[in-house]
């Protein structure tokens, strides 16, 4: 079985999207990850990342989100936990595409591009966390 | 991210590359909007160097595009890669937006 897993802690600041993308890079050479996965993976955990750091907290203190990736026979898992208030990205209403631009919201988007680039997303609120799963199949060779 | 200008005629042209990310997003915003302040109206936005963008990316250009809107400007983007144009598809961009294969394409639809 083909198992490779990158686990990373990252602190509630934008500026950490940087490091996540580096760390990124370095699993999607060892998983010989087309430049498509890559480029999907990288924005699936940014979209997520972004959303914790920009609504989950209200206070000024340093947290940690743990940000982990699993790719197992085809499949890629990918888990965030964070600390902040609850917020299930499920709820959040899909924007609305077809309206003409004078009509588009500029915001939105970041859950819409998520469950279009993934097969599944689960959401858990436990012990004052929240907890999201989100699995993407995958075609590369590994 | 790097940001370059050209100007041909009465379009500019404005090449992003690099990653249109959280950390890069709100420089290009106020660099773009700077320069519809100084009155470009007719704006090619050369994608062909851009290898990355998320929806904090995507936003500059809905933004960009509404201010061209208000003074009737032009607007154009141009050498999108496939995976950026995936992107712009899964957002319905590729409905509201004018896209070119290439930057003198997008320059004729600007300069008309």
């Amino acid at each position: 079985m083909v198992y490779e897993q990158i686990r990373i802690v990252l602190s509630n600041d934008l500026s950490e999207i940087a490091k996540l993308h580096r760390e990124l890079e370095i699993f999607g050479q060892k998983c010989s990850l087309t430049p498509k996965t890559l480029f999907e993976l990288n924005l699936i955990l940014e979209e997520l990342l972004a959303n914790v750091v920009s609504y989950a907290y209200g206070d000024n203190q340093r947290h940690e989100i743990v940000v982990q990736a699993d790719l197992r026979d085809g499949e890629l898992v990918i888990k965030v936990e964070d600390d902040g208030r609850a917020f299930n990205p499920l709820q959040s209403p899909p924007p609305d595409l077809e309206r003409p631009l004078e009509q588009r919201k500029v915001g939105g988007l970041g859950v819409h591009l998520v469950r279009e680039l993934t097969n599944s997303i689960e959401y858990e609120r436990k012990d004052g966390k929240n907890f999201l799963v989100v699995r993407k199949r995958i075609e590369d060779p590994r | 991210m790097e940001i370059k200008e050209e100007t041909r005629g009465k379009v500019k042209i404005v090449g992003l590359r690099g990653k249109l990310d959280a950390n890069s997003s709100p420089a290009v915003e106020k660099e773009l909007l700077a320069l519809m302040d100084r009155g470009e109206e007719r704006l090619v936005l050369d994608l062909s160097e851009l290898t990355y963008i998320s929806s904090l990316g995507l936003r500059i250009f809905i933004s960009v595009a509404k201010n061209i809107r208000k003074v009737n400007g032009k607007l154009a983007l141009a050498g999108l890669n496939d995976h950026i144009y995936e992107i712009f598809k899964i957002a319905r961009f590729t409905n509201i937006f004018s896209i070119f294969p290439s930057c003198e394409e997008a320059v004729v639809h600007c300069a008309d």
